[in-house]
């Protein structure tokens, strides 16, 4: 893996390094709304280590994938999932 | 016949258990949630990511000690890093997820040293994209290398939110606001409790000097009350609590930033524990409920111990001590734990934990909350963040006699969702017990499952053989 | 200790002993009812199981029960003065053979039902995937729909009637468990913690533990306890849009409007704990995949137990014991989905002393002394 390379992040380039989680790398690009729950709340990073689940977002068309517990890897697709919206059409 | 022992957690009480029950000859497995072992206090950020860790050279002394320690038995080891424990059961069974499988464990011993998460008080607006949990913050920082924000307010009670400030400061990271619901002036109360723990405040004191030197506004008496954004935080409300606790008119102050990063202690992670079916008690100071324990960790189940802040807020050296004094218990038949020989061979420790422990005295008077904090929570103020259950639904459920968080769960779906209720089970707890008086005299029923597993991993399910 | 007198002391708060005190407090105004219940809100059969209601039975009673009590559940917001509502859910049910023998009783059932008016149909394995893509094929042969059927919050429901109780003046206790029953001259002695309660007639609704109370008065009846276990899913697109129903499996799914999927499993086992068991979700995960591949992926949120009655025939008991004055009724694992009905049929019989309605006969706690034991057609696909 190179140490830096990027991701998308709703179709924008997202750069990070080897070893940072998806999270993180969003946080450092600005991002902070990384979900959009089923009664139109927008949630972010909340606990960091990976208990409250608030960050889920989906990842490569998995939904509900939490952003704090994964680690960025080169090219994958992040989206900002919807409610119940998987966002499995990739 | 070597005495089989599966130790949850991989923080100090869980790398000290290990060690240990290594050294004693027993067969170990070591289950994990990180990829590296550490726990949340000494994360251990991924070898390729170069940089500062922004804490104190003797802590980091501590960590390296203790991981290294570790390191040089983990070999003997059956570690499993980035696995779930997702239910443990009375009959002694542990059943983990790691990969797309799951296993089921049944070892002579369980040491459960899950450790602690973060407590919230909601108020309105906290689930604003921006609001987060301290030590959540310092793991984005410390971890990742990552600023978790670049104006930030830091806000809660006990020594966590400063040292978060200072870190932060450090990073290069400005910080708007320090509020504090009390002075950590409480500690002063313990000369005795400070001397034994003179080390750490050393390093308390020069995170200090840090805030101080770099001018930070300071709110002593002050919390968050209104978070202010939609898709991302920009400003947050502090307002004065006065001595009767209630939130003074017009002492708002809105002060911009973009993360507030907020601690109000810590709840044990004794979900595990419970669903052993171990007698438990709560405490709000040391975490909420915890196991009953003895002086070696043992809970009423025989075979279940907890090791560490699990069984209730102890801080690292502390629990590391545990770790040490329960792998010991654990790896020796019950009967010779209450046995001379295993207690004078575990004075040194027992007496350094006793030291340690004298320390927290101080660190819990800083976190014990005055009942009337909860009355930042209004009635739209979502409380379960997963279900969208406002605190307003769940006054009316208390005000209807449904006072046990299981009544009250049935009423209005609270810790029905994807956490679990971890994130705010033990704050409706108090928020029941400042309504009515009464504290719920249980925890949610625990049960399956501790972390969500898909259909598939768990009936593709490893089952050990009999022992 | 002043003594407490009732003219109907109904015993067990769930959705029978609620449903009973509501409609004799509407029957009877001025009634003086108790409802004790040894829990507290909604923890026994009646807020653990898998919230479904459905008109798809083989045998009149059942239909006719379901049928009234259907009809309630879509008018109950007003009927209860519930304005919340009890989340009404109409999206049927379907129920599916993996044998050409429960094909037989299902087409067999389909026909009764279509002499009440049920609008029931018969579908092929083709029809049930095209309706629930993520059903495996395997050894599915068919199974009946009926549109109307659907599925209640079973927490709401107990609200609303513990609302609509307590405004009209029944008096329901929660954490009351009554130690014993005696004879009172005419009427009866209830020994609760806080002393004896009196009262003239009295109904036991604790369904699978009404054997016990009844030993006190040397009664029996032949009710037993059946263990369930759930598995509920994390909120998912949807995937499962009719409640599904095994005969053969003994399994009912039910995706919620939250998204989450609750998959009920019983198993053939006799207990009365409520406790999760260490070898339920391998068992339950693998008989799950199987039935339904499409949910192989998703994610076990969590898991709940809960027992309900099982009767000799596997139907309820209602009316009275031998004893005159004390009356049952037994759910037999349907509880929810009868109560309304159950609870205008037991109101008319213990005040009015009503005993036209026919199920009365049919189901009466007489019948296994005289062996007259039913059949329905649809539970007996073992």
């Amino acid at each position: 893996m190179p140490s830096e390379f990027q991701f998308t992040f709703e179709g924008k380039p997202v750069a990070a390094r080897e070893g940072q989680s998806v999270a993180a790398a969003l946080i450092a690009a600005g991002e902070r709304c990384l979900r959009v729950d089923e009664a139109g709340n927008a949630k972010g990073v909340v606990c960091g280590i990976g208990f409250c689940w608030e960050c889920r977002c989906s990842i490569d068309g998995v939904p509900d994938i939490r952003a704090c517990m994964t680690p960025a890897r080169p090219g994958m697709i992040v989206r900002r999932q919807r409610g119940l919206d998987g966002c499995s059409d990739r | 016949m070597q005495r089989s022992i599966v130790i949850i957690g991989a923080g100090p009480a869980g790398m000290a258990a290990a060690i240990e029950a290594v050294r004693r000859g027993c067969r170990v497995t070591v289950i994990d949630e990180g990829p590296r072992p550490g726990g949340q206090i000494y994360r251990q950020p991924h070898p390729a990511l170069h940089g500062e860790d922004f804490a104190e050279p003797s802590e980091l002394a501590r960590k390296h000690r203790l991981i290294d320690g570790f390191q040089a038995v983990i070999d003997r080891i059956d570690y499993r890093a980035e696995a779930n424990v997702y239910a443990v059961f009375p009959n002694g069974e542990i059943h983990l997820a790691q990969g797309d499988r799951t296993e089921v464990l049944r070892p002579d011993a369980m040491i459960i040293a899950t450790g602690v998460r973060e407590q919230a008080i909601p108020f309105p607006g906290w689930t604003i994209p921006g609001v987060m949990f301290a030590g959540g913050a310092q793991s984005i920082l410390k971890a990742q290398r990552v600023l978790p924000g670049r104006n930030v307010v830091v806000a809660g009670c006990g020594p966590l939110p400063r040292v978060v400030a200072a870190q932060i400061l450090r990073a290069g990271g400005s910080v708007a606001a320090l509020a504090s619901l009390r002075s950590l002036r409480a500690m002063l109360r313990y000369p005795r409790s400070l001397w034994c723990g003179r080390d750490i405040l050393r390093e308390g004191l020069r995170y200090e000097w840090t805030v101080l030197r770099a001018r930070v506004p300071q709110f002593t008496g002050y919390v968050p009350v209104r978070a202010i954004g939609g898709e991302r935080l920009e400003a947050v409300a502090l307002a004065r609590i006065d001595a009767e606790d209630r939130i003074v008119s017009g002492s708002e102050r809105e002060i911009a930033c973009d993360l507030l990063a907020i601690n109000y202690g810590f709840v044990a992670n004794s979900e595990l524990a419970a669903m052993t079916g171990a007698e438990m008690r709560r405490d709000p100071v040391i975490g909420g409920w915890v196991a009953v324990t003895d002086a070696f960790g043992r809970t009423s189940v025989p075979g279940v111990f907890v090791a560490g802040d699990s069984a209730g807020l102890r801080g690292a050296l502390v629990a590391e001590c545990d770790g040490t004094i329960v792998g010991a218990a654990a790896a020796v038949p019950s009967t010779a734990v209450d046995g001379a020989a295993l207690k004078t061979n575990l004075a040194a420790t027992m007496a350094r934990r006793t030291r340690h422990l004298e320390f927290q005295q101080a660190v819990r008077a800083t976190l014990r909350l005055p009942d009337g904090i909860w009355r930042i929570v209004t009635d739209d103020t979502l409380v379960c963040r997963c279900e969208n259950v406002r605190f307003g639904e769940i006054r009316e459920a208390l005000e209807s006699g449904h006072r046990s968080l299981n009544a009250i769960k049935r009423n209005v779906r609270s810790g029905m969702g994807w956490c679990g209720g971890r994130t705010c089970l033990h704050a409706i707890a108090s928020l029941a017990e400042a309504a009515t008086g009464q504290a719920p005299a249980e925890m949610m029923t625990p049960r399956p499952m501790a972390r969500p597993v898909p259909f598939a991993a768990i009936a593709r399910q490893k089952r050990a053989a009999a022992e | 200790m002043t003594k407490e007198k009732f003219d109907v002391l109904i015993i067990g708060a769930g959705a029978y002993g609620l449903s009973c005190a509501w409609w004799m407090a509407k029957r009877r105004s001025g009634a003086r009812i108790l409802v004790v219940d040894e829990g507290e809100f909604a923890s026994g059969a009646s807020g653990r199981n898998g919230a479904g209601f459905r008109m798809q039975w083989g045998l009149d009673l059942n239909i006719r029960l379901c049928q009234e009590s259907t009809r309630f559940f879509e008018t109950a917001a007003e009927q209860l003065e519930y304005p919340r509502g009890i989340e009404l859910k109409q999206d049927g049910y379907l129920v599916l053979a993996h044998s050409e023998k429960a094909l037989a009783a299902l087409k067999g059932s389909l026909e009764v039902q279509h002499r009440y008016g049920v609008p029931s149909e018969l579908l092929s394995a083709d029809d049930c995937l095209k309706m629930v893509p993520a059903l495996g094929r395997n050894r599915l042969v068919g199974g009946t729909f009926c549109g109307k059927d659907g599925t209640i919050s079973p927490f709401l429901l107990l609200d609303s009637l513990l609302k609509a109780c307590r405004r009209e003046k029944v008096d329901v206790r929660y954490g009351t468990r009554v130690e014993k029953l005696e004879r009172n001259g005419g009427g009866f002695r209830a020994l609760v913690q806080d002393g004896p309660i009196e009262a003239d007639k009295i109904l036991l609704c604790t369904d699978w533990a009404v054997p016990e109370l009844l030993a006190s008065l040397g009664l029996n009846l032949p009710v037993k306890s059946l263990p369930k276990e759930a598995i509920v899913t994390v909120p998912c697109t949807p995937r499962v849009k009719p409640i599904l129903i095994s005969l053969e499996h003994h399994i009912s799914v039910n995706q919620v409007n939250r998204g989450s999927i609750v998959f009920v499993v019983s198993r053939a086992r006799e207990g009365k704990e409520i406790a999760s068991t260490p070898d339920f979700l391998a068992f339950a995960s693998q008989k799950i995949i199987d039935l339904l591949p499409g949910v192989a992926d998703v994610p076990v949120l969590r898991t709940w137990g809960g027992v309900s009655s099982l009767t000799p025939d596997m139907q309820p008991i209602l009316g009275e014991t031998e004893i005159e004055g004390l009356y049952v009724a037994v759910s037999s694992f349907r509880g929810l989905m009868t109560s309304p009905a159950v609870g205008r049929i037991m109101s008319a019989l213990i005040l009015e002393n009503d005993t036209n309605d026919p199920v009365l006969t049919q189901l009466t706690p007489r019948r296994f002394k005289t062996g007259d034991l039913i059949v329905e057609p649809l539970l007996n696909q073992e």
